[in-house]
């Protein structure tokens, strides 16, 4: 009541067209193909930089016990990461500037990670896929707050890749990553390198 | 968000408002650049020319006070449409060509021609305003217009590569776009001072460039072949020296 109130106030003086954004069609489809090529541009680059970190814990532990498992992980990022170029083809989203760091300096995380043991390679995962799981879930709630109707496709889409990843997350408990060395405090550093990386791939 | 909410729920009423106030702001300064090009040639790209433009439709000359920066806008709005007409003739001749394909066998890459001709098609539409465009050139390239300028050479490389079906989600999709807007903004420099007939010498011009391109590409491309030739025979070489000195036969 109160709100209807003060809309109708508003509508009469000027400070409305302040307060409300422009809302204009052209303006807003703008909007919209800002947010989509900002999406389409990190979540490439994430499942990129996820697929070379299970690359370099294989490289490491390939031929162990838990081989299989990350095989199996890897796989499935590669599956995101072909999803994701053709979405790149579709919106002519364009790819983030630093992917040859993300190619090096996934390797290095994954191999240096699973040079600690298993356990360091499996916290790693549930690190780094716990940061990917919150953002997943952060982009649907700007694509919802966007246009759900237009966004529906993608938006199926971003569910399923955020289940897998919070089943990647799972699999990494489950093998024993609270066992590693140093446990909070690597976890702690790999999320916030990966949240920093994020930021900056939405940038540029 | 609460203003968002209010304003999705006054949608029909607030959103118009705005909306058609904004949509007629827009629309009015569109009005007034394209009446503004014919004067391009009397007042250069100044706010002379957007005053001149304004008069035509109807408006007071003040009203080029809806372009705050000025001249240059009428450069961007000038820059940007040609970079439309491009898009569409692009997909034209993509679609042309994509009917005829279905008759023909597929030749050989026809990537290098294409972008030839669609920097060729992209410089004849600076033609009509070649005897203001260095002005123009010289304008774009003050800083407060450079990041602008750079963006919209960026969007026109981006819609040529788009066309020819480039694919590429690494780094190359960076640099294949920063060669044309190189080949592109060397090829503008080189046709403001080309008196040829037609520009015949900037398309010549033109054709050298793409053949640097191509010939760097491929140097590349050695390279890296070379690189990986040069890394086996280091592994080669390493084996050898440890054969030699025994390392290898694990007999102790």
């Amino acid at each position: 009541m109160a709100l209807q109130v003060t809309k109708r106030i508003c509508l009469r003086c000027s400070i409305w067209h302040i307060l409300v954004r422009n809302y204009s069609q052209r303006e807003k489809a703008e909007q919209t193909k800002a947010l989509l090529d900002k999406i389409i541009r990190i979540d490439h680059a994430g499942e990129f930089g996820a697929k070379r970190i299970y690359q370099g814990q294989l490289a490491v532990l390939g031929n162990t016990p838990s081989g299989p498992v990350i095989q199996q992980m890897q796989d499935e990022e590669q599956k995101h990461l072909l999803e994701f170029e053709r979405l790149m083809h579709q919106h002519r989203a364009r790819p983030t500037v630093l992917m040859p760091l993300w190619d090096i300096a996934g390797f290095a995380l994954g191999a240096g990670s699973a040079l600690l043991g298993k356990e360091g390679a499996m916290a790693c995962t549930v690190a780094v896929e716990s940061v990917i799981g919150e953002h997943y879930n952060d982009q649907i709630r700007e694509l919802m707050e966007d246009n759900p109707e237009q966004h529906k496709e993608l938006l199926k889409t971003l569910k399923e890749f955020r289940d897998d990843e919070l089943h990647h997350h799972d699999t990494g408990l489950e093998h024993d990553a609270e066992k590693a060395p140093f446990y909070k405090a690597l976890t702690e550093v790999i999320k916030a390198g990966c949240k920093g990386a994020i930021w900056i791939s939405e940038k540029i | 968000m609460c203003q968002k909410a209010e304003s999705q729920a006054g949608g029909s009423e607030a959103g118009d408002h705005v909306s058609d106030g904004e949509e007629m702001e827009y629309e009015t300064r569109l009005r007034i650049l394209r009446s503004s090009m014919a004067f391009v040639h009397q007042h250069g790209w100044t706010v002379d020319t957007l005053a001149a433009g304004a008069e035509v439709e109807g408006l007071p000359g003040v009203a080029h006070g809806l372009f705050p920066r000025g001249g240059v806008e009428l450069i961007y709005h000038f820059y940007t449409d040609c970079n439309k007409q491009l898009a569409m003739q692009l997909a034209e001749r993509v679609a042309r060509e994509k009917e005829s394909e279905q008759t023909n066998t597929p030749g050989k890459s026809k990537i290098t021609p294409f972008i030839r001709d669609a920097v060729e098609a992209r410089l004849r539409m600076i033609i009509p305003y070649i005897d203001r465009w260095p002005q123009a050139m010289g304008i774009l390239a003050l800083p407060p217009n450079a990041p602008q300028a750079l963006k919209n050479l960026g969007d026109l490389t981006d819609e040529i590569w788009y066309y020819t079906g480039d694919t590429s989600t690494d780094f190359n999709w960076y640099t294949k776009r920063a060669t044309l807007g190189v080949v592109y903004k060397t090829t503008e420099v080189f046709m403001m001072q080309d008196k040829s007939d037609d520009y015949q010498n900037t398309w010549d011009f033109l054709d050298r460039r793409m053949g640097d391109i191509t010939r760097v590409g491929k140097l590349v491309r050695n390279g890296q072949e070379m690189t990986s030739v040069l890394g086996e025979a280091c592994k080669g070489f390493t084996i050898i020296g440890r054969n030699i000195l025994g390392a290898n036969s694990g007999a102790k």
